[in-house]
């Protein structure tokens, strides 16, 4: 039987799958964007599970995956928001994270699991996900969101990061590998989810939507 | 969070995650459900929203047709009542000249047929004025609105007076017509319906708008009521009111001052002079 850990490594690829099969008919930046960071995580989850790289003290790839994921997702809300105002801020929040991030690896310190980079990453993403779905109430553009990619896009992340939050928080408290890897089957989970709803979201951006200009009050 | 991690045991470490997790997800899940469902109403509101927008939008431009074909309708029935008959009666008086060659009849028909032919001049000229006063188009809206009041407190009934603080550039031609075609309408209303004894206009400019104001001591309109007149069947000049005020981009407003003494009503127009 399939671990749950390869299955949710493979998902990574059910994204990429479907944007290759409508290749053709999508136009849309943030898919293409979600298509190279799909590669990107599975090549990187790959060597983790080669180097068994888990063993937190070591794992400078999950660092520098925290902070490609982090500019990916901010990079895709950044085309989906409308609000300019909030743009601008993500733009600001997203300097001082890569700043952070600098700062880490000039110091060395990028070799250590850091709880306080993926919280800020998390805090973050969430927000503006639900920033993001503020705006849709506020300002609605189409009678069913769930007809929209942009809404899958923000469910998936939104459930990825909230379901893996605490993980990510507590994760240099947790003990023995067995236990840590244990408590990594939460994020595996929300992985897999993410991944579905990524899929769902390049379906609808292939198919044409209508949108009601005029209710963009 | 730090502080979080500081304060937890490891026993309470995996409490907390499995417990945080399973918190924050049904959270989300709440969250996603109910936007789900309060997006849809809030949409289908905005959509009825601008339905009735659209209805309403309707009603003026039928209003606006139905307005255009009785004005049709009054010249097409001035000329046929009145200038039909009286050139009639005038070929009458030349076809009597050709037949009787008496000259002092010939004469006298003569001088009738020219009185006749004076008649309708006037006629004409009447049914012209009404249709774009000259006063208006050669000396500007201060003087056509002046000119409309004078002939208002001329008839005896109310006293209209109106005063113009800040005019001394003119405004485009077609905002012109449109301001003097609704202060036209203001004040026919208010003399149809209102039994007033005054009818004061004030005009003056402020922040890029020109701003008209009427009062008048009869019985008027509230901003609820013209609304609610808007939108029914009824009030034919209150819709051509609504179309024109659309049409200048401005906006007006009804309302009854506090002493409920006398009624005012308010045109915004952005103000757009005349290269002239």
């Amino acid at each position: 039987m399939p671990k749950l850990e390869d299955i949710s490594v493979y998902f990574d690829l059910l994204p990429v799958l479907v944007i290759l099969l409508f290749f053709r008919r999508i136009k849309i930046v943030p898919i293409w964007v979600i298509f190279l960071f799909c590669i990107y995580s599975f090549i990187n989850n790959q060597v983790i599970i080669y180097r068994d790289d888990r063993a937190l003290s070591i794992s400078d790839n999950l660092q520098y995956f925290t902070l490609f994921e982090y500019l990916t997702f901010a990079t895709v809300i950044y085309f989906l928001l409308r609000n300019k105002l909030a743009k601008l801020l993500l733009i600001g929040f997203s300097l001082g994270f890569v700043i952070f991030c600098i700062v880490k690896i000039s110091a060395g310190k990028m070799k250590h699991f850091d709880s306080i980079q993926t919280s800020y990453e998390s805090i973050i993403i969430i927000s503006y996900c639900l920033f993001f779905l503020a705006e849709q109430i506020f300002n609605p553009q189409i009678e069913f969101i769930y007809n929209s990619y942009k809404f899958w896009l923000i469910v998936g992340m939104l459930i990825y990061l909230a379901g893996a939050f605490f993980v990510f928080a507590f994760a240099t408290q947790l003990g023995e590998k067995e236990e840590r890897d244990n408590f990594w089957k939460i994020m595996f989970v929300c992985n897999i989810i993410k991944n579905l709803l990524f899929s769902i979201a390049v379906w609808l951006s292939s198919k044409p939507i209508k949108e009601n200009k005029k209710l963009a009050l | 969070m730090i502080i979080l991690q500081l304060t937890t045991s490891a026993s309470d470490t995996r409490w907390t995650i499995l417990l945080g997790t399973v918190v924050v997800l049904a959270l989300v899940l709440t969250i996603i459900v109910f936007v789900i469902f309060y997006q849809q109403r809030v949409y289908r509101f905005n959509k009825k929203l601008q339905q009735v927008e659209e209805e309403k939008q309707q009603a003026m431009l039928n209003a606006s047709i139905r307005f255009q074909e009785e004005e049709r309708q009054r010249i097409a029935a001035d000329l046929h009542d009145d200038a039909g008959p009286l050139l009639a009666t005038i070929r009458l008086y030349l076809n009597e000249n050709l037949i009787n060659q008496d000259p002092p009849t010939q004469l006298q028909s003569i001088y009738n047929a020219k009185q006749l032919i004076d008649d309708a001049i006037q006629l004409i000229r009447n049914i012209s004025h009404s249709l774009m006063p000259p006063t208006l188009k050669n000396f500007g809206l201060e003087s056509a609105v002046n000119d409309l009041f004078q002939k208002i407190t001329g008839s005896g009934s109310v006293h209209a007076s109106a005063r113009f603080h800040d005019y001394k550039m003119r405004l485009k031609v077609e905002q012109e017509s449109l301001v003097f075609r609704i202060v036209q309408e203001l004040v026919n209303n208010v003399i149809k319906h209102s039994n007033a004894g005054f009818i004061h206009l004030t005009q003056n400019i402020s922040n890029g708008s020109m701003f008209f104001r009427l009062h008048h001591d009869g019985v008027g309109l509230v901003q609820a009521e013209f609304e609610k007149l808007n939108h029914s069947a009824l009030g034919l000049g209150l819709k051509n009111i609504s179309s024109r005020t659309k049409v200048l981009n401005g906006s007006i407003f009804f309302e009854i001052d506090a002493n409920k003494t006398y009624y005012k009503v308010t045109l915004e127009v952005p103000v757009d002079y005349s290269k002239g």
